[in-house]
């Protein structure tokens, strides 16, 4: 008898801790395909080899405030949490959707996502916090207003907006499949790359300064063109994919991947 | 570092020919030495010029005196040729003492010379008409690819490359230029949008893209694309941009930053 309540306790034990667990995290399979995270606002995406999605955060959201115990955070779009982590999945075929159900969350969301998968992430919002991307190969598309946004063992290609947060990007290696661009308002962009990497690069920043320490083989001025410090046209390596850096605002660093 | 040494290596730091580490000694000593920034100021001017010389193209009435020239030049050689040939004549016909060229040679000699222009017309023409077919045959490559790319809207990134590959053209295509002022204004990714904005940059000496400029500045709302496009403006000193700019900066859903552009774009116009 004594065992058994033993037993009944531990499993006891474990269910409570299994319970906290999916709370926490959402898995849902995919192995190719798209997914698109909308207005999450403290992001980090990481690429893995499994053929699953597993998002997990720290926040217990809602279950934390005492006021809102049983009730449920409801959206102007009509989306409801159905992950039991704060957050609207939507998988058709084989593009999956994810969407923030409650405005302000504090903890972070971290997303891992399969390497075949393309992935888009935008946030209009004030509340965005830095969004962090690592070892991700497939495609990428960010559109974001006051989020920073931190690549890191990237391959591109990609495309990344902001209007006033930086761009800071690591790159493993660049794809050469198609165009990488990195494009800010006000914010600075920072890039590392392979000092072999293969390129054609478009440079510009209106009122900021260029710098760089690669060998870039500067285009050759016909006639017509006009150079201007603001611009930068030129070659890595003898050219290959198209990788523009682009700020209004604020400077460009290019620098040699350590 | 002797004087002619000098000479040359400021001709290659103003034609961008010098590596990095002697741009910045040249750039250096242009600033210390007074006598190598008078040098300097020179070279470039006559640099210029040379440059300006090289590009110009002639107008119409030189190439015009050009022609009548050369008619009267052929006119006179012609003449000369035909007293050339009769001072032949009479020298042949007095040393061997009869006419033994005759007619016949003479109509022989311009058969052939007929021949010979009719074929090397020919072979002009087929070059020509080779040369057009190829060139259309790019564009419309080219044009092929931009349009199928841009109708991908499951990849920004192949969009791009469509956009990019506009860059090819060596000119503006009213085809083209009409898909890029699309997707400049519509497309839903803004790195898309400014590709193309670059890609017409290209042939902004077109009074459709121009026009195009201004327009969008009407009907803009992404912060990045306001402010290139007020800078462009601004490059083209388009000043018939004047008006939009102040719509920008009168419209209350402008962000601030963008207003200061625009009021910067238009005391840079006026």
């Amino acid at each position: 008898m004594k065992k058994f309540k033993a037993l009944a306790i531990i499993a006891s034990f474990l269910l409570v801790y299994t319970g906290s667990v999916s709370g926490q995290e959402y898995k849902l399979d995919l192995s190719s395909g798209k997914i698109r995270i909308n207005e999450v606002h403290k992001v980090t995406i990481e690429g893995h080899n499994e053929n699953f999605v597993l998002i997990s955060t720290t926040d217990r959201g809602h279950h934390n405030s005492e006021r809102a115990r049983g009730l449920r955070p409801i959206n102007s779009l009509g989306l409801e949490d159905n992950s039991g982590i704060g957050l609207a999945v939507d998988k058709t075929g084989n593009e999956v959707e994810i969407n923030s159900v409650s405005r302000h969350r504090n903890s972070r969301y971290t997303i891992l996502v399969p390497k075949d998968v393309t992935i888009s992430y935008q946030n209009s919002s004030n509340h965005g916090g830095p969004l962090q991307i690592k070892n991700v190969q497939s495609e990428l598309d960010v559109t974001v207003r006051f989020n920073s946004v931190h690549l890191e063992n990237v391959s591109g290609p990609m495309t990344i907006n902001t209007v006033h947060g930086k761009i800071e990007a690591v790159f493993s290696q660049v794809s050469q499949k198609s165009p990488i661009s990195l494009v800010s308002a006000h914010g600075l962009i920072d890039v590392a790359l392979p000092a072999d990497t293969k390129a054609k690069l478009r440079l510009s920043s209106d009122h900021g300064e260029i710098f760089s320490d690669m060998k870039i083989e500067y285009e050759k001025s016909g006639g017509l063109h006009k150079i201007s410090s603001s611009h930068v046209n030129g070659s890595l390596n003898g050219g290959g994919i198209d990788i523009r850096l682009s700020s209004n605002h604020g400077n460009i660093y290019l620098r040699t991947k350590k | 570092m002797d004087t002619s040494d000098l000479t040359t290596m400021l001709i290659d730091y103003i034609d961008g020919k010098l590596d990095r580490d002697q741009t910045v000694i040249i750039s250096k000593k242009i600033e210390e030495d007074a006598e190598v920034a008078k040098e300097y100021h020179r070279l470039k001017e006559v640099m210029g010029i040379m440059q300006s010389r090289l590009v110009q193209q002639p107008d119409k009435s030189l190439e015009a005196g050009f022609m009548s020239m050369l008619e009267d030049e052929i006119i006179e050689l012609d003449h000369t040729l035909e007293d050339l040939e009769k001072s032949i004549h009479n020298k042949k016909s007095r040393i061997i003492g009869l006419n033994i060229s005759g007619p016949w040679q003479i109509a022989a000699s311009v058969i052939l010379v007929m021949i010979g222009a009719v074929i090397g017309m020919y072979v002009i023409k087929s070059g020509h008409k080779e040369e057009i077919s190829s060139l259309k045959k790019e564009i419309d490559a080219t044009k092929a690819v931009v349009i199928r790319s841009l109708e991908d809207q499951s990849s920004a990134s192949q969009r791009i490359m469509g956009v990019n590959a506009a860059f090819e053209l060596s000119e503006a295509d009213d085809e083209i230029i009409a898909v890029l002022v699309s997707t400049m204004n519509k497309d839903n990714n803004i790195n898309v949008r400014l590709a193309a904005i670059e890609a017409l940059y290209r042939f902004s000496n077109e009074p459709a893209v121009k026009d195009a400029f201004i327009k969008a500045l009407t009907t803009e709302k992404e912060p990045v694309i306001q402010m290139t496009l007020i800078n462009i403006l601004v490059n083209l000193k388009e000043n018939r941009a004047i008006n939009n700019m102040q719509k920008i900066i009168d419209d209350v859903e402008t962000i601030k930053s963008v207003k200061d552009e625009a009021q910067l774009g238009i005391f840079k116009l006026s």
